[in-house]
């Protein structure tokens, strides 16, 4: 179950999803193949039911898809059980939301280390690594505030800390910025392109943002379950110019 | 205006949507809840109002109509009084009576007989009374022959006799046999002692009784126009010092003591019951509530009112409550079935009606305290919620954003627990039927108040948790923290039960203890003859003299020690008088071994002192060195107090005397029971002395390690009903647990669902459900252990002023560890359905809260 360092963070082949079933059923994913190498910020653009968190849930095996396979880091997750499958994503696969969906009844240090301490690990021993995270993001010396105490921007910084901590071959993340000014929604961008660069993680960014395409290698668009564009971001763009 | 306008139909729909939808467990937990406070309540109110209206109407069934009677207790009164009182001024008629209790030999059952005079013009009227569908041939036959009896027809069926048959019976003078003359219908005296009663001209009563010449008591009716009280004081003149002038009824008894302290325990419960089953409904309802937020806020959105939302949700708790009482109550009737034999046991201890069954009987008192535990509850649980709804507006079914985490608080100060422990110091000085409910309640406030500063400790050694129980020991208790509230009444409710089943724990083996050391300081090396069944001496069966003169002589038998057990009036109550042979007592240590000044006491007895048992000195007021005044045939006598010993006969108490004194002042018939001694084996002399009494007077010999079995088997029925009783409050801890657990799961789904995107596995969410529900039980365990300890001891004192049972404190170590098991297998029972239910979240239902 551990991800094999040579292959994509992503691949996806010929994924369906369909909801409902007969004349109302209501095709979420068409067919769609993706593959997204390490180190890669992929951004999914596409309109509301293009798909888009259809594809995030199947991505991070949360749904399986009804036809087709999703490996990430070489595992493919429609092998897994629940369990199993809970278990890789703690270590492989980081998700970060919307509306941070931090723990309010955590402090900060315990939010970020939860996978890991879902994994058995204590708190002593992931104390180091927390805190070099934080000080990496920002947020140097807050690991005893309450969640709930941050502002909006630090919560999502304490999100993404969150999605970092185990080292995933993967995040995943779902309108990140959707919740911020769009001051603090391109220092959360800037982020990850960062990150992206520093730890080899790659980085597939569900958004509405067209500002994001500027920070991304990739920028993929949706529409209707299937793939209408899959071409370089303005940041690789600039780069191959 | 859509509100109103819709409010009926709307609100039924959303009613039965609400009940029947996506609260179905937590309506059956709440129903639940309600009807095992309601069955817990009802039914020790109807097994106690059973055993209270045997007693009343017994009371009032042999005591007739006659206002005024005389009397000095089961001693009797002189015959030769009944004419003086006849002759005093202002007296219409006057007629003595007589009572005992006979064992049918062919029902093996005891038998009450009631003696009046059946010729008595004035008793005679009285008696019509009660005669009503009695079949009599011939009055005057019955009063012709000495043995004939009026027998009701209950009886007489039992018994496979009829009329014109002949009855065999054991009295106090051996085997006798009766002719059934008549047989008395279902009604007026044939009702009392559940109508093992029968009727004799008290004359025949008196050589049946061996007790010629004298009465229990002399029922007076007045003339026509004078003045009770007047003739109250007059006849108290003539009968001075030999008997007293009462009202019947007026004075209280053991059973009616003993019942009423019965009762007083109902109530108690009866509010630990409905606090309970309030807050399951307050969990219930609030839960209900955060469910259904956005509902609401769209409901106020589209222009329900805040009533109609209000009505909504007390509408829920109407519903919860109706079908709760009704189950209530049924299962209450079904419960007071099986407490019945072990009120009656209790009853019959200190009152010795043996086998004599209850009816149990719903009430509209019954069904009034159902409704008032059943609704008055729920109601009070949905109030908190019903406002809480009424204030949602549509801005609050916004997707939720975070939840601040509320600020830490710093343990409660040594000030909160000196208050708590001041203000019990202070209640020392209440009774203790106050002083119980209101340490509990104190130790309730007291348990949720360290809730959140316990939840905020634990949170502060989550690394030591986390070590502990690797994956998830960092979120121990994070569930219940989010739910403060609805834990600390949680913990208050648990603690509660915890404390009154090991309050009641400790009182049973409290009394199975010194029952045990009673009974088995008692008869060291001796065998005890009865004719009733040991410990049942209140039967009043005697062994006949003749009996007793056979037992002394039977070869091998060293020494006898006799007792003669009889009432007496002592300041307008019914007391025990207890003879025995003080200095054979003495010499075999038959008397309170080992109890302070046992030696110097007894030599007082054989000089003519009393001694009082120490619930009698306690409920008089009486010491060492007082004088009591007693009643006699040849009028007041005083008596000195040489001092106490312990005994367990009930709340009114026992004055102990040598039987020689007894004999100077009251006549006596027999012995009540008596001890033998022999030098060594005592089986041959036993089987020696059963063919000396032709085995023919239905005796019982019983030793001491067999009366220590009896105790047992007593204790047995004392343990039942605390069973029983515990059993009920543990139920209602694993529904409060259950339910509390639930409303978390449902309140913190999203948590939860985070959880299991950021990783956790079903099976480790299940385990933090149980993890917290150990928590809960084990800090519920511990508060509740404290105060059952510290609400034992008016528990006691309860014992020692209703019961007359003056208790050794005594824990039963193992028994109070089996009941910590049991609460937490209860609790942790009760989490499995929550974690099976948060096993089932699945992490895609992240998607519905972004």
């Amino acid at each position: 179950m551990s991800a094999d360092p040579r292959a994509p963070a992503v691949v996806a082949e010929d994924v369906c999803v369909t909801y409902g079933a007969g004349d109302s059923g209501v095709r979420a994913l068409r067919a769609l193949s993706l593959v997204v190498p390490r180190a890669q910020f992929v951004v999914v653009r596409g309109r509301s039911g293009s798909g888009k968190t259809t594809l995030l849930h199947v991505v991070a095996g949360l749904r399986r898809p009804d036809t087709g396979r999703v490996a990430v880091g070489g595992t493919e997750l429609s092998r897994l059980s629940e369990g199993e499958s809970a278990r890789f994503r703690r270590r492989h696969i980081g998700l970060v939301y919307q509306f941070f969906n931090l723990v309010p009844t955590l402090s900060v240090e315990h939010n970020v280390a939860l996978p890991l301490l879902l994994d058995g690990w204590t708190i002593p021993r992931v104390r180091g690594r927390v805190e070099a995270l934080l000080a990496r993001l920002g947020l140097p010396g807050h690991g005893a505030r309450a969640a709930g105490e941050l502002s909006g921007g630090q919560m999502q910084r304490v999100a993404i800390a969150r999605a970092l901590v185990a080292e995933p071959v993967l995040v995943l993340a779902d309108e990140p910025t959707g919740s911020l000014d769009s001051e603090t929604g391109r220092s959360v961008l800037a982020l990850f392109r960062e990150l992206c660069d520093e730890r080899g993680t790659a980085f597939v960014m569900m958004t509405h943002d067209l500002d994001a395409a500027a920070f991304a290698d990739r920028v993929v668009e949706l529409r209707d379950g299937a793939l209408e564009r899959d071409g370089a971001g303005a940041r690789a763009a600039t780069a191959a110019s | 205006m859509i509100g109103r306008r819709w409010r009926v139909p709307v609100g039924v729909v959303l009613g039965v949507n609400s009940a029947l939808g996506a609260n179905r467990v937590f309506a059956l937990v709440t129903v639940v809840a309600i009807a095992a406070s309601t069955a817990l309540a009802t039914s020790l109110e109807m097994s106690s109002r059973a055993v209270q209206r045997l007693a009343d109407r017994t009371a009032a069934a042999l005591a007739g109509d006659a206002p005024l009677e005389v009397t000095a207790g089961e001693l009797g009164v002189p015959e030769r009084l009944i004419e003086a009182i006849a002759h005093a001024p202002g007296v219409a008629s006057a007629a003595g009576a007589l009572s005992a209790t006979l064992t049918v030999d062919a029902a093996r059952v005891p038998v009450h007989v009631l003696g009046i005079d059946l010729l008595a013009e004035g008793a005679a009227g009285e008696l019509a009374a009660h005669r009503r569908g009695v079949d009599v041939r011939d009055p005057l036959k019955v009063v012709a022959r000495s043995d004939a009896v009026l027998l009701s027809a209950g009886l007489a069926a039992q018994a496979g006799v009829g009329f014109d048959d002949a009855l065999a019976v054991h009295g106090p003078l051996g085997a006798r046999t009766l002719h059934v003359e008549g047989l008395l219908a279902d009604a007026g005296v044939a009702r009392a002692y559940a109508g093992q009663i029968a009727v004799m001209d008290v004359y025949a009563l008196q050589a049946l009784l061996g007790r010629a010449g004298f009465v229990d008591r002399i029922e007076v009716v007045p003339a026509p126009g004078v003045s009770l009280d007047a003739l109250e004081a007059e006849l108290g003149r003539v009968a001075a010092g030999t008997a007293t002038v009462e009202r019947p009824g007026r004075h209280p008894d053991a059973l009616g003591q003993t019942v009423a302290g019965l009762r007083a325990a109902v109530l108690m419960l009866a509010g630990l019951g409905s606090a309970v089953a309030a807050l399951l409904s307050y969990a219930a309802l609030s839960t209900a509530v955060e469910r259904r937020l956005r509902e609401f806020a769209v409901l106020r959105a589209t222009g329900f009112a805040a009533r109609d939302v209000a009505v909504l949700i007390l509408g829920d708790a109407l519903a919860y409550a109706a079908v709760g009482t009704a189950l209530g109550l049924a299962a209450g009737r079904v419960l007071a079935g099986r407490f019945v034999p072990a009120m009656t046991a209790i009853a019959d201890f200190f009152v010795g009606s043996a086998a004599i069954a209850a009816e149990i009987s719903v009430s509209p008192g019954t069904v009034a305290l159902a409704a008032a535990v059943g609704f008055a509850s729920a109601l009070a649980g949905a109030v908190g919620p019903a406002r809480a709804a009424t204030r949602r507006w549509l801005a609050d079914a916004a997707p939720e954003a975070p939840r601040a985490a509320a600020a830490p608080t710093r343990l409660p100060g040594p000030l909160v627990l000196a208050a708590a422990l001041g203000a019990c110091a202070l209640l020392r000085g209440i009774p203790p039927r106050v002083r119980a409910p209101a340490e509990l309640a104190i130790g309730a406030a007291l348990a949720a108040s360290l809730v959140r500063p316990a939840l905020d400790f634990a949170a502060r050694r989550r690394a030591g948790l986390s070590r502990a129980l690797p994956g998830v020991g960092h979120l121990l208790g994070t569930g219940l923290a989010a739910r403060p509230r609805g834990t600390a009444l949680a913990v208050a409710a648990i603690s509660c039960l915890v404390a009154f089943v090991l309050g009641a724990l400790v009182l049973s083996a409290s009394f199975g203890a010194t029952l045990a050391a009673f009974v088995g300081a008692r008869y060291p090396g001796g065998v005890e003859v009865t004719a009733n069944a040991p410990l049942e001496p209140e039967l009043g069966q005697r062994i006949a003299p003749a009996v007793v003169a056979t037992i002394r002589a039977a070869p091998g038998v060293t020494d006898v020690c006799e007792r003669y057990l009889a009432h007496a009036l002592f300041r307008g109550e019914e007391v025990a008088l207890s003879a025995y042979q003080a200095e054979a007592s003495l010499r075999h240590r038959v008397f309170a071994p080992g109890h302070e000044g046992e030696r110097d006491t007894l030599a007082a007895l054989a000089r003519g002192e009393v001694a009082v048992s120490e619930t009698f000195a306690r409920r008089y007021d009486v010491a060492r060195g007082d004088e009591l005044e007693l009643p006699t045939p040849s009028g007041a006598v005083r008596f000195r107090v040489a001092g106490t010993f312990p005994n367990l006969a009930g709340p009114m108490g026992v004055v102990y005397l040598d039987l020689a004194a007894f004999d100077a002042h009251w006549p006596r018939t027999g012995a009540s029971s008596l001890l033998f001694f022999t030098a060594g084996d005592p089986a041959p002399v036993i089987a020696a002395v059963r063919r000396a009494t032709a085995d023919a007077a239905g005796l019982f010999f019983t030793d001491q390690a067999a009366l220590l079995e009896q105790a047992r088997a007593f204790a047995g029925n004392f343990d039942a009903l605390l069973f029983g009783v515990g059993s009920l409050a543990l139920c209602l801890g694993g529904v409060a647990i259950a339910n509390l657990l639930l409303g978390i799961a449902a309140a913190r789904r999203r948590e939860l669902v985070l959880l299991r995107t950021a990783g956790a596995a079903p099976n480790q969410l299940a385990a933090l459900v149980l993890a917290d529900a150990a928590l809960l039980a084990c800090g519920s365990i511990a508060i509740g252990g404290v105060l059952g300890a510290l609400v034992a001891s008016p528990l006691l004192e309860i014992m020692a002023d209703e019961f007359g049972l003056i208790l050794d404190t005594h824990f039963d170590w193992a028994r109070l560890a089996l009941l910590a098991a049991l609460v937490l297998a209860a609790v942790l029972a009760s989490a499995a359905y929550p974690a099976a239910l948060v096993r089932r979240i699945a992490a895609l239902e992240i998607s519905s809260f972004a």
